[in-house]
């Protein structure tokens, strides 16, 4: 059994991204001259350089992960569900917001992340003294055989 | 007109320690530029040890060693994303010290 973790990125995601590549490498013409002298004894930078090339003339990015775990499917609680459809739809900033929310107990929404996010399903990224659930997927497919 | 274009990223697990990373950018859903590369875990961290790929439109196949330093690369006609997941199905470790170029 596959199952397979889709995630178109939004603008503002595509952006970060743009950013990031850009402030690893100090700037596009420098990438690309690295990457062209580089070539495959660099392979990242390579790969850097053509998603950046790309992104900038207005490329939609995804991102799918194929994973072969039974675990994540039996992870999928209709609660967890709920957690992960909300997160799609709502800009959740902390674990207590999100449990306020869905006015859930604080300690059950946390295990439920922990769980979703030892499936790699979400992530939980640190912000100041919070923890901001990010969903890694925005369509899960299950692929039998 | 401005063509459309699409950047793929995916990680597809093989086996609990191996696993495909790969970059496909599409221009008018055609593939435009790819890279796939067969990572093994070892110790905790991933490390590439095979890669096909057509930067500057020159399909080639480069073996790593174990510290990621390049240690051959070779022509290679142009590989789908479908035969390196065979190839990686059917080999698995054996292809980091296969002839690579010829499969």
């Amino acid at each position: 059994m596959n199952i397979r973790l889709i995630k178109k990125y939004s603008s503002v995601e595509v952006e970060g991204l743009l950013g990031d590549i850009e402030s690893r490498y100090g700037g596009v013409d420098r990438l690309k001259q690295r990457a062209a002298r580089n070539g495959c004894r660099d392979p990242d930078m390579v790969d850097d350089f053509k998603v950046l090339e790309a992104l900038q003339k207005g490329a939609e990015f995804y991102y799918e992960s194929v994973k072969q775990e039974p675990n994540v499917a039996a992870c999928l609680t209709p609660k967890r569900v709920e957690i992960m459809n909300y997160i799609h739809s709502k800009n959740v900033s902390s674990i207590m917001d999100l449990a306020e929310d869905l006015n859930r107990d604080y300690k059950n929404v946390y295990d439920d992340l922990i769980a979703l996010s030892k499936s790699g399903l979400i992530n939980l990224k640190k912000d100041g003294r919070c923890r901001k659930p990010i969903l890694i997927a925005s369509k899960i497919v299950v692929e039998f055989g | 007109m401005c063509s459309e274009m699409i950047v793929e990223k995916k990680e597809i697990a093989i086996k609990e320690n191996e696993k495909l990373e790969a970059i496909e950018i599409y221009r008018d859903k055609d593939l435009s530029y790819y890279s796939y590369n067969y990572m093994v875990k070892v110790d905790e961290k991933w490390k590439r040890y095979i890669r096909w790929d057509n930067f500057q439109k020159q399909p080639h196949v480069d073996r790593y060693d174990e510290t990621g330093n390049l240690v051959t690369s070779e022509q290679s006609r142009d590989k789908s994303l479908k035969e390196v997941l065979e190839l990686v199905d059917i080999f698995g470790k054996n292809l980091i010290s296969m002839d690579i170029s010829r499969v």
